[in-house]
Order: C-alpha cells, then structure tokens, then sequence
C-alpha cells in the first residue's frame, strides 16, 4: 500500500523517511502494508456512501455537496497534544480577555500592547457592542484554532476564528463513520474520544446564561437551510438538546427574547447564533436583514439573554491584529505564548510594507477580511500578473492586507486513485469555553486534495480526515491481530 | 414545539401521503390500462387517475389527451405538475430537511433514501423497467420512512403534526379518488353505477387497498355501495374518510391535552361534526347524493386545514418576498 509513497521533499506526518513511519504511526503503517488497495477502496466508498446517505452536505455553488472524507486518520502523539490543549487554552483565554478589555476600560490600548487606529479599523470591531457587558464577560464560547506544521516539524496558529467557526460536527460525525468501516483501526491506540465535543459546546453555553438564570433554555440561530453550514446546525442542536431557531422564530417583547411555539410564545435564555454580527438585528445593524430579530441588541444590553459568541469578537481574529496575539498573551496573562506563530508582516507599517512589495514572490498575502481561502495570493506560486494586482491593491488599502511566511505545510498520506499520495493538511482544533477553555481532542483535520495546492478549504475542493489525539498510555507494537481482522472484514 | 417546525412537520407528512397515493393511483391505473387492452386505452383509463389527482386542468393546458405516455409523464416527473410523484418527495424533503433536528435521524435518513432513489429514475428507465418498479421503490421507501417514525419517534407534539398532515391528506383523497371515478365515467345513477365494468370498480378501490384485504372487506362481487363503505365508512379500514378523520381527532385531542395549542380551537370539533355525519349513513347514498356528499368532504378537509393552521401556525410569516431574500442573505453568513 506505502511501496510508491514518497514522504520525501516536505514533513511527513506519517513517515519522517521513506519507508520508515513514526512510533505514533507504526501500527496503523502495520495493518494497512499488505492490506489489498481495493479492501481498502472499498470502506473508503462505503464512509463516502454513509455520509450521502445522510444527508450530510454543504452547499456551494448552488448545489449541495458531500465532504470528502479520507479513511487513513491522522495521529497526534500524547506529548505533541498536550502541548496543543495547553498552548490552545491559553490563547483562548487571552482572546477572551483581550475582547473584554477592547469593549470596557481598554487598557491594552492605553499601555501600548494594541493601537486604537488598528482596533478601530478593524473589520470585525462593532461599536455598538461598547454597551455591552456579557454575562460573566464571557465572549468567545467557541472558538476553532487553525494550526499549520511547516518543514521545521513545529506546530504554529495560522489564524485564530473566534465568531463562527464550522466544522465542529465533522469532528463527531467523523469518528462515528470511522468505527462503522473501520473499526479494527482502533484497535489498542487508545485514542481520546469526541463524541461528548456537542456536550462540551452546551455546558460552555449554559455557563455563559445570564446571571441567576440555573437552567437556561438554549438555541441555535441559523440562517437556514440555504446556508452552506446548516448540516451543522441542524446536528448541534439536535446533539445538544437545544431548539434550532430562525429568525421569524423569535419575537422581543419588553426587552426579552422569546420563541414562538404552537402553544405561544416561550422566553429563551441563551442563543447560539450562526449568522454575522451585522445580520442579528435590523434595528441596530442592517436594515434589510430578514435573519436576525428585531430588537435582539436591546435584550443583549438588558442583560436578559447572552448572544453566543457575543456581537463585535470579530475584533479579536483580525489578521492585522494576529500579529499582535502572543503580546496580549503576556500583557494578559503574563505567561510565554505556548504556540508558535506563522511570521507576519503589516504593510501598514512602512517598513513591512517594502519587505512585501519587494518579496511578493515568496509570501502569502491575504485580505484581512478575506476567509475560506478566498482574497489570497500565494506567491511562490503566482504568476507576475498576479502579482502586479496583488501589489497594487495592497499599496491601495494597506490596513486591508498581511502577508505571511510561506509556509511548507505539512502532508499526510490521502487515499487517491487507488494508492496513497502525499497531500497537505492543517488541523482546525475547537476551543469551548465557559467556566475554564476546554479544547475538543483532535479537531477537524483538512486536506488539499489537489496535488500540490496549500488550500484546504472545503469550498476549494478541500477534504477531511479523522484525527486521533492519543491519550499518555501508548500502544503496544504488534501488527498482526490487527492485519489479520482487517482481511477478514474485506473478504 | 416551534410552530414553524410545526408547520414543516405537517407538510413533510401531508406531501409524503400525496406520493403515495399518486404512486398507487399510478400503479392501478397502468395495470387497469393493460387489461383493457390497447385499442381502447386512452382517456377513459387515465383521465380518472389525472381527476383523482386535482390537476386536469393543468394537465389540459399542456397535453391533448390522456394516455399512457402523457399521463405517465404528467404524474411522475413532469416539471410542470406540482403535484407529481418526484415533486411530492421533493418538497416532502425540503420541509423535512428544514426540520431535521426535529426527527430521529434513521427518519431523516429514510426520507432522504427516496429522494434520491426518486432522483435516479429517468424517462428512459422508466420506459425500460416500468411504471411497476417505479411504484414499488417509491412504496418501499416510503414504508422505511413510516417504519421509522414508528420504530424511533416520541409521541409527542411533533409525531402527532406528522399525524395531523398525514391522515388529512389522506382523508381528503379518499373522498376525491371516488368522486373522479365517478364523475369521468359518467354515472351519476344508481342504475348507471352497475355498468361501471367490474375491473374499473377494482382499480378505484384497490389505489386504496391491496387485493386480499379487499376480498376480505368486501367477499364477493364489488358493487358501489360496498367500496362507498369501504373507502368511506369503514371505521377498521386504514385508507377511508372515516378512520383518517379519527386520526386527525385523536392527534388533535392529544395535542390539546399537551398543551401544544395556545390560541383558539383547534379544529377537532369540526372533525367531529363530520365523522358524526359518516356515522348516519346508512345505506351509503347514490348518485347525485353521493357527488354532494364527496365535495363536501374534500371542503371540509380544506375548512379543518385552515384551522389547524390558524390555531397551530400562527407564528410571523415573513412578507411573501421574504422567503426570496432570506435565501441570498443566508447563503452569504460566513462560517468560518
């Protein structure tokens, strides 16, 4: 299965030579050696036909969809996971700080750790949140981490998501498929598990109920089923025991949100929502929004319900204001960051503006506002057209641009054709907070399934794999009993 | 219960009832179409089935007559009939799918299963593999659906909405199938009944039940007072007025019970009054007697509809043009 694999030329994830896996990688690398590709084919169609069966699309480009799903799972060892949970608790933490002192006393401002023009400026900043204090000043319950491993084997944050960040119910949905067709994979790897990753999502949501409230009733706002995430949507909720709401499912009276039922209307504590800061409310955002619930902002002042993650977060995942993360790190927390961070450059500033001009041919650049892989030159593999448009519109609008350090990212083995062929790969992990950050082990592993493109995004033919983050006690090394049971299933 | 979710629960079940009696009125019809052999085939065969449907008027603006061909094509696939088999599972989906979180996933799972079996016939197999096959997906799948809500569902308020749209729908058809046979075959008699062919008799009556249950209903000769008892009056039997109409009653009885209404009457002692009409009966009336009695059951239905909506579905329907922006806009919420 691994004969023609080259792992040569970037980091493996699974092999660190030719021919040679690593310790975390080794039985799995056993039990699939001799296995016949088409045994293997075979489960790799079935997870395929599995996730049809359920429906479990996203729709782009007006038709929806499935995700594609690689069965060979990517393994994070016990120690580099530790490293992740802590290094991801702390950034959330600090995140979350970082918000509550841009909307009350900024002090982060005032000592010089953030500038007032950058916050300002910022696309996701919203003045109207100043008003607001949310409950336990609790503003980001769920937040998804985007981590990249470059040729050095270090793991660095590429970008931080802290408004609505999808992918959460791939995680679960993923692994569930996985010990359906594959289950002599598990075997002895003692992997950590997700299932309880909704569960988490919920406490984290309770916890963030307005004061006195003990057992709040919880929703989910969506946009509906025209949304490319609803799939998403409709299984949080439904995971979490929680009503999925639209807009012209809730109503304000008197400062206090309330769902409409066939036996009238029902107060509702906390909303979870999916759609954007400006499509909440039409009374104090956009006018046209037919989403969102007149009035909501009034409640969210009153205090009456929490909106989740709360209005204006935007701020704190700014790609201007990355750059800036591992000081807020310190300056809150007064800690060392624990994750290293991808080098990042502020064409805002003079300096770093005749660095990416001069080196466009070897950075990425990126819209500050850009997202799902969109807005983005890469340069090492961009034409000079490209180029010259790129430099044009950064030199236009400085504070709309960063351009970062090409990063190698990392492959792993994907199951293509009939054999495994290398293919980069980042990790989405998702970060819950409510009394403490508690981080879902693994996270949502994506794939570039295009031969040598860095983009992995579902929307750009990106794919999926399930990702096990084992636990300290380590699998013991035998292959066999394993070989042996996946025959068995594929005769 | 989320009156919205209310609402798409009661026509996911009432779209889900339409395939299947377009499925089974098809399915008669062709075999009816058959036996009569093919010099005679035409309208007298499938105009019925296009009546007993509603649509014959729509189907006259876009075919000369009724055949097996154009029939076929009218009550399967056409893009221009709302009410085709594929339209029916489509939007029986879409309400479905809007819903999800509100069904047992194994549900879901089944209801999506027919779509795309349904998606997957095309006019070239139809004409290789025929209408029959068509007709026994379609019924299989739409026998995992209802296994499943059996098997995984609560019977709570969003079982009995499922309920509600179901066994209307139902009930309504029932009262429509017999009156379209009646009408297209021009018997508005007693005495005129009696020269309806006995194979047409049959057709009418089995798009409602399988052969062996008939026979074991109604042993002997079928006359049209017998499948007027049967489709209409007979409390024991799944597809008449009658037992759709208690199941209308006790989900709605159930409902009020749960407190699942807040506003008004629910509608229940409409279904009462009319089951308690059925209950009179007897013998079951003929003629043009009979043609009154149908219509008014279908207007009935349509009456005990609208209040169903009005108690249960009362929540802020956008403006008509809403829906259409509410889809752009949705489409556009990043999720990151």
């Amino acid at each position: 299965m691994f004969s023609a694999y080259d792992a040569s030329g970037f980091y493996d994830e699974m092999f660190h030579a030719t021919g040679r896996p690593r310790a975390h990688y080794a039985r799995l690398h056993r039990g699939l050696r001799d296995l016949a590709p088409s045994v293997f084919a075979g489960k790799a169609n079935r997870i395929q036909d599995l996730y049809r069966a359920q429906g479990i699309t996203f729709a782009h480009s007006g038709a929806e969809h499935t995700f594609p799903f690689d069965l060979l799972p990517r393994v994070i060892p016990p120690d580099e996971w530790a490293h992740l949970d802590a290094g991801l608790r702390q950034r959330v933490r600090a995140l979350d700080m970082f918000a509550a002192d841009v909307y009350g006393a900024q002090a982060c401002v005032r000592d010089g750790i953030v500038s007032a023009g950058l916050i300002s400026t910022s696309g996701g900043y919203r003045r109207e949140a100043h008003a607001v204090r949310p409950p336990r000043d609790r503003w980001i319950q769920l937040a998804g981490i985007d981590l990249v491993r470059g040729d050095d084997g270090v793991w660095r944050v590429l970008e931080d998501n802290a408004r609505t960040p999808s992918g959460l119910s791939y995680v679960v949905q993923n692994r569930a498929f996985m010990r359906r067709i594959f289950s002599e994979a598990f075997d002895r790897h003692n992997i950590q598990p997700v299932d309880h990753a909704p569960q988490m999502l919920r406490e984290a949501l309770a916890a963030s109920a307005p004061e006195g409230v003990d057992n709040p009733r919880i929703g989910l706002l969506t946009p509906g089923p025209y949304n490319a995430a609803y799939y998403e949507h409709a299984f949080l909720a439904q995971q979490m025991g929680v009503v999925l709401v639209e807009g012209h499912d809730l109503v304000v009276r008197n400062r206090r949100v309330y769902v409409v039922t066939t036996a009238g209307r029902m107060p509702i504590d906390v909303l979870y929502r999916r759609i954007d800061d400006d499509y909440v409310d039409p009374v104090t955002f956009r006018g046209d929004s037919v989403l969102g619930v007149p009035g909501l902002m009034e409640c969210v002042r009153a205090g009456t319900v929490a909106l989740c993650n709360a209005v204006g977060v935007g701020v704190v995942d700014d790609k201007s204001i990355y750059c800036d993360v591992p000081d807020i790190i310190r300056y809150f927390l007064d800690e060392e960051p624990i994750l290293a961070q991808v080098p990042t450059y502020r064409p805002d500033r003079a300096a770093d503006m005749e660095l990416v001009l001069d080196r466009m041919d070897s950075l990425v650049v990126k819209a500050v506002d850009g997202a799902g892989g969109y807005g983005m030159l890469i340069g090492p593999a961009s034409t000079a057209a490209e180029r010259d448009d790129f430099a044009r519109r950064v030199r236009q609008n400085p504070r709309g641009y960063i351009a970062q350090e090409t990063i190698a990212l990392s492959r792993a083995p994907v199951f293509l054709d009939g054999r495994f062929q290398p293919r980069h790969v980042d990790l989405r992990p998702f970060v819950m907070y409510g009394d403490e950050p508690k981080v879902v082990p693994g996270g949502l592993t994506r794939v570039a399934l295009k031969e040598g493109s860095l983009v992995v995004n579902s929307s750009q033919g990106g794919g999926s794999k399930d990702t096990w983050a084992l636990a300290p006690a380590q699998v013991t090394p035998s292959g066999a009993a394993f070989t042996a049971s996946m025959t068995r299933a594929g005769a | 219960m989320l009156a919205r979710v209310a609402e798409s629960l009661y026509w996911t079940a009432r779209n889900l009832e339409r395939a299947e009696n377009v499925g089974r009125m098809l399915e008669v019809t062709h075999a009816l179409a058959l036996d009569s052999g093919a010099d005679q085939v035409g309208a007298e065969v499938w105009e019925p089935a296009i009546e007993a449907t509603g649509d014959m008027q729509l189907f006259r603006e876009h075919h000369l007559r009724a055949d097996e061909r154009s029939a076929v094509w009218f009550l399967t696939f056409s893009d221009l009939n709302p009410n085709s088999l594929r339209a029916c599972v489509s939007r029986a989906r879409e309400n479905a799918r809007g819903v999800r979180d509100a069904l047992p996933p194994d549900v879901w799972e089944a209801l999506n299963a027919l779509d795309q079996t349904v998606a997957r016939w095309t006019a070239s197999r139809l004409a290789q593999d025929g209408v029959f096959q068509l007709c026994l997906d379609v019924r299989r799948g739409l026998r995992l659906v209802e296994g499943s809500v059996d098997a995984e569902m609560m019977r709570d308020a969003a079982w009995h909405f499922l309920n509600l749209g179901r066994f209307l729908e139902r009930a309504s058809t029932a009262a429509r199938l017999l009156e379209a046979r009646w009408r297209v075959s021009g018997v508005m008699s007693l005495e005129g009944a009696r020269e309806v062919p006995p194979a047409e008799w049959r057709a009418l009556v089995g798009a409602a039940v399988t052969p062996s249950t008939l026979m074991a209903a109604s042993p002997g000769e079928l006359t049209p007072d017998a499948a007027v008892r049967l489709l209409v009056m007979d409390e024991r039997f799944p597809r008449s007025v009658t037992y759709a109409l208690q199941r209308v009653e006790d989900s709605l009885l159930e409902l009020e019970a749960c407190g699942a209404s807040g506003r008004g009457a629910t509608g229940r002692d409409m279904v009462a009054e009319v089951r308690h009409m059925l209950t009179q009966l007897d013998p079951p009336p003929s003629g043009a007697a009979l043609t009154e009695l149908l219509d008014g059951l279908q207007k009935q239905c349509n009456l005990i509809g609208a209040q169903i909506a009005a108690c249960f579905f009362d929540y802020p329907h956008d403006d008509p043009t809403g829906h259409d922006r509410q889809r752009p806009q949705a489409a556009r919420q990043a999720q990151n």
